[in-house]
């Protein structure tokens, strides 16, 4: 089992893998989350979707809530969140470059 | 305008009762700012709303350990066994029918082909008398929990299940005697569908008995879900589901060798025609019967898969591991 596996997170578009890489970027509140992951994925989480995300995020200690006095909670990414979207992203890269290599396509990843 | 965001957020409020409890103190909040921030004054459509139903019922579905592995191997394995007893109570349901349709069936089947029907007939009462050995069994084991559960004034947790069960098993009661006292004036062939009346009354005392029969089950699920049960009584349950669930697929499938059988000796013994007339076999009593039973052994399966599938992580925790129940305040 990879660590991607054994953190419960699959590939590109999976909700947590989204809601981990905006994360990354800094900390966030659920509309702040939505809007950000539509700018740099093109997709569109429903309220349901995103929430069920962050809870099984927050039940593997991948997130964390923040104090807030808002109703607007904002979630941090966790060092175990950032450790289990490295490994996301480092078998994402892999399988870029296996593609990129068979297609001879000229961006190649590096 | 600040009524108006009152109204709002009590007309968005009505999303979260999708969720389960213990789900909406923690989130709860938070979705309705979302569902505010992205709907604003208008209203939600109507894919927006399934939408959240849908998430609503699958957090239900995580909570109890139905899904996904994050409640712990121990819940996982009470949810399994609790899918078991549910797809059991289905399955009695079609057992009372089965009972019904196959009563002095004997008398119809040619000698020659009697004992492969009584065999069958016979296959079907016994596995039905180890699947409710080992429900009670199941109940029994739990009884120590319950007695616990009881006096630390749990009840108040499962009151309205309890009324609802109560007063659907009053509203049986009430229904089964006049109906009995009624039946008695009537001839056998106004019981079995001659009076219309009758036959309506039969129908809508069968439904409240099979919705009384669901009652019961959901305040039971409802009652063990907040159980605090030992590892071995745990591991005796989902023993005793593999036995239930192995059972009713017995049944099924004497059943269908029982069918079989009148199919082809005493078709009109299953369309209640007179003796020896030509029939089809295809009677849609046993079609509903068959079905009702099928779909309950494929629940049962699913609860036995979710068994299976946490068995070995369940078995890998200390043993004297005492599991507190998924839905426990």
């Amino acid at each position: 089992m990879t660590s991607s596996e054994s953190s419960g997170l699959r590939r590109a578009n999976d909700p947590p893998v989204l809601i981990l890489t905006s994360l990354a970027g800094g900390a966030k509140h659920g509309h702040a989350l939505l809007k950000d992951i539509e700018s740099f994925a093109g997709v569109r989480l429903g309220a349901g979707a995103l929430y069920g995300a962050i809870t099984r995020l927050e039940e593997r200690g991948l997130i964390e809530p923040l104090e807030s006095d808002d109703r607007r909670r904002p979630y941090q990414i966790t060092s175990a969140g950032t450790r289990a979207l490295a490994s996301v992203m480092t078998e994402m890269h892999d399988l870029a470059e296996i593609g990129a290599s068979r297609l001879k396509l000229s961006w190649g990843v590096s | 305008m600040g009524s108006l965001v009152t109204l709002k957020r009590s007309h968005y409020r009505r999303f979260l009762r999708w969720y389960p409890p213990s789900w909406r103190d923690r989130y709860g909040e938070e979705l309705l700012a979302l569902i505010e921030d992205e709907w604003g004054t208008k209203a939600p459509s109507p894919r927006y709303r399934r939408a959240i139903a849908r998430a609503g019922l699958r957090e239900r579905a995580h909570a109890t350990g139905l899904v996904g592995q994050g409640r712990g191997s121990a819940t996982q394995l009470r949810s399994g066994s609790l899918v078991v007893l549910s797809a059991w109570t289905l399955f009695v349901l079609a057992g009372i029918g089965f009972q019904k349709t196959s009563e002095h069936f004997a008398q119809a089947v040619p000698l020659a082909s009697r004992p492969t029907g009584q065999d069958a007939f016979n296959t079907v009462a016994l596995f039905a008398v180890v699947s409710l050995v080992a429900v009670v069994l199941g109940v029994a084991a739990t009884l120590p929990a319950l007695a616990t559960f009881l006096r630390s004034g749990g009840l108040r947790q499962v009151r309205r299940h309890v009324i609802r069960s109560v007063t659907g098993s009053a509203l049986v009661v009430a229904g089964v005697v006049p109906l009995s006292l009624w039946a008695h004036h009537l001839s056998r062939y106004q019981r079995n569908g001659g009076d219309g009346a009758y036959s309506w009354a039969f129908v809508a005392l069968a439904l409240l008995v099979a919705a009384t029969l669901a009652s019961w089950t959901v305040t039971a699920a409802a009652v063990a879900q907040r159980l605090t049960l030992s590892h071995a009584v745990l591991r005796i349950e989902a023993c005793l589901a593999f036995v239930v669930a192995g059972s009713m697929g017995a049944v099924t499938i004497a059943t269908f060798l029982w069918w079989d059988t009148l199919a082809t000796h005493a078709s009109w013994f299953l369309q209640g025609s007179p003796i020896g007339r030509s029939s089809s076999s295809l009677s849609l009593t046993m079609v509903a019967i068959v079905s009702l039973m099928s779909v309950a052994v494929l629940f049962a399966m699913a609860g036995v898969v979710r068994i299976s599938s946490s068995w070995r992580q369940f078995s890998s925790t200390p043993p004297d591991a005492v599991t507190g129940g998924a839905l426990q305040s």
